[in-house]
């Protein structure tokens, strides 16, 4: 201010027009650079350019309790690494069946309808133990800045580092630092790469969903299965609008509301999902095969070393 | 006398040139740059009125959040900028987000909405059974879905290109959110 009106003082305007004009141009330039990268890095590339080389090593997902292992491992890893660093770590048990179901199209299990409707008590049930988790009251015990060192030697203390390109669309990113990442890495060698890998290949769970939900099958399914629950009392065209519609109904309209979809599933709707599930679930496999072994290979190749954690806890 | 006229007359178009540069230079300023442009008019009436600019850096955004008690973020603008509300609980409906341990800008966890707003969220969870936060288009579970793990994030929805597992796209849908046991 105090150089208003000397010569001087027009060249630090100049400068910030320069900046704008840099700017303008800059811009654009860089989105059509994200967007022009865009198609190579999913859906253009994958199966026609790469599948004539048959994989060496067709090796699937690992079995259900090495992944059960991994898990363990790596929240002990976590854990000793809290420890190391001045903080406290508990750890959890698996939840309970019941809450690991999830019926992303139809509820078509009438059992689980009866006992839990649409699953708003499960949600319900999740939240009462988040608040009486050990972990939580520690960290809520914790004086702000406690709190603010414990997520940092978590979680990161800058989120920043590991990259993964969805094949749903966006950009998913992580700390490559903190615990979490030091436990991860430890046990797959290659973080970023079993990052990037493992969070397309759980992308391939929403984008399966998506595809089925769009299938003309699914649709003409829809027809007969919304004829039987309106003969039930509920007039929806889709079990989300049957959802949607209990909103206010309460504990019981909700369980009449999701034992009708379950019923009404019986008649074709569920084993038409179930079909369509599996098919667009191969398809999404095949077109990103080359995640998905990188994924399993990494996986593979740290249950050895998980299962020598487990065991090391045991001794 | 008539030279010095013709000098001020020459002076005159010369502060009128002078005057018109800043005016001819405005145009150039990129769009992406709105709301800073919106926020100069306010300025100029010399009005002290508050305007959020989104933040520049992404660690301006986390030594904020951290600092905050709550652990799943949504921001408004991209990269952790604008208005914001943070949740360690579930909220069924963002039109009214309140409830326990929800905290924010401005009183959010009252009768603040956040329904139809976020452009950012990151999950920055205490370790947990439960650490994965699912958001959902509609109130009370309803609707697309989509899931962040513990220490993930989504930096800029208006890009276009992430979206719930019913296709709609992610940018200003997220109207409730739960935690659950993990995203796969």
């Amino acid at each position: 201010m105090r150089v208003r009106g000397t010569p001087g003082a027009r060249r630090p305007r100049r400068r910030a027009v320069v900046v704008i004009v840099t700017l303008a141009v800059a811009l654009p330039l860089a989105a059509s650079s994200i967007t022009g990268a865009w198609p190579g890095s999913t859906s253009a590339a994958p199966p026609s350019t790469v599948a004539p080389s048959p994989d060496p090593a067709p090796a699937g997902p690992v079995t259900a309790e090495d992944r059960r292992i991994l898990v363990r491992a790596e929240s002990l890893l976590t854990r000793d690494c809290m420890t190391r660093d001045g903080f406290q770590l508990w750890l959890g048990t698996p939840p309970p069946a019941d809450e690991l179901l999830s019926f992303p199209y139809v509820v078509d299990d009438i059992a689980w309808a009866r006992k839990h409707g649409f699953g708003s008590d499960l949600v319900a049930a999740v939240d009462v133990r988040r608040r009486t988790d050990p972990n939580q009251r520690y960290v809520s015990g914790l004086s702000p800045e406690r709190r603010e060192a414990f997520l940092a030697t978590l979680n990161g203390a800058r989120p920043e580092g590991l990259e993964a390109r969805l094949p749903s669309g966006g950009v998913m990113r992580r700390s490559a630092e903190g615990c979490t990442s030091e436990a991860q890495r430890r046990l797959y060698g290659d973080l970023a790469e079993w990052y990037r890998s493992s969070k397309v290949v759980a992308d391939l769970t929403g984008l399966r969903q998506r595809r089925v939900l769009a299938d003309p099958a699914w649709t003409a399914a829809l027809r007969p299965w919304a004829g039987c629950v309106r003969q039930r009392g509920f007039t929806v065209d889709t079990p989300e609008q049957l959802r949607q519609s209990v909103g206010t109904r309460g504990r019981a309209g909700e369980i009449a509301a999701a034992v009708a979809e379950a019923r009404c599933a019986q008649d074709g709707l569920a084993a038409t999902t179930r079909a369509l599930d599996a098919r667009h679930g191969d398809e999404l496999t095949a077109a990103y095969h080359q995640e998905v072994a990188a994924r399993n290979r990494l996986e593979h190749g740290a249950v050895p070393r998980a299962r020598a954690v487990v065991d090391a806890e045991h001794e | 006398m008539r030279r010095i006229h013709l000098v001020m007359a020459g002076g005159a178009m010369l502060a009128a040139l002078l005057a018109g540069a800043p005016a001819a230079a405005s145009p150039a300023q990129p769009g992406p740059a709105g709301s800073a442009h919106q926020a100069a008019p306010a300025d100029r009436d010399g009005r002290a009125e508050r305007v959020d600019l989104p933040r520049s850096t992404p660690q301006d955004g986390a030594r904020a959040a951290a600092a905050a008690d709550g652990y799943f973020y949504a921001y408004e603008h991209a990269w952790w900028g604008g208005r914001w509300c943070a949740w360690a609980g579930n909220a069924s409906n963002w039109v009214n987000p309140g409830g326990a341990a929800t905290t924010g800008q401005w009183g959010c966890g009252g009768d603040y909405g956040f329904d139809n707003i976020a452009t950012s969220v990151w999950n920055n969870g205490v370790y947990h059974d439960y650490d994965a936060v699912r958001m959902r288009t509609g109130a009370f579970l309803t609707g697309g879905s989509m899931c962040l793990s513990r220490g993930d994030y989504w930096a800029d929805f208006t890009l276009g290109y992430q979206a719930f597992d019913d296709g709609t796209p992610a940018d200003n849908q997220i109207s409730s959110h739960y935690w659950g046991v993990s995203c796969s």
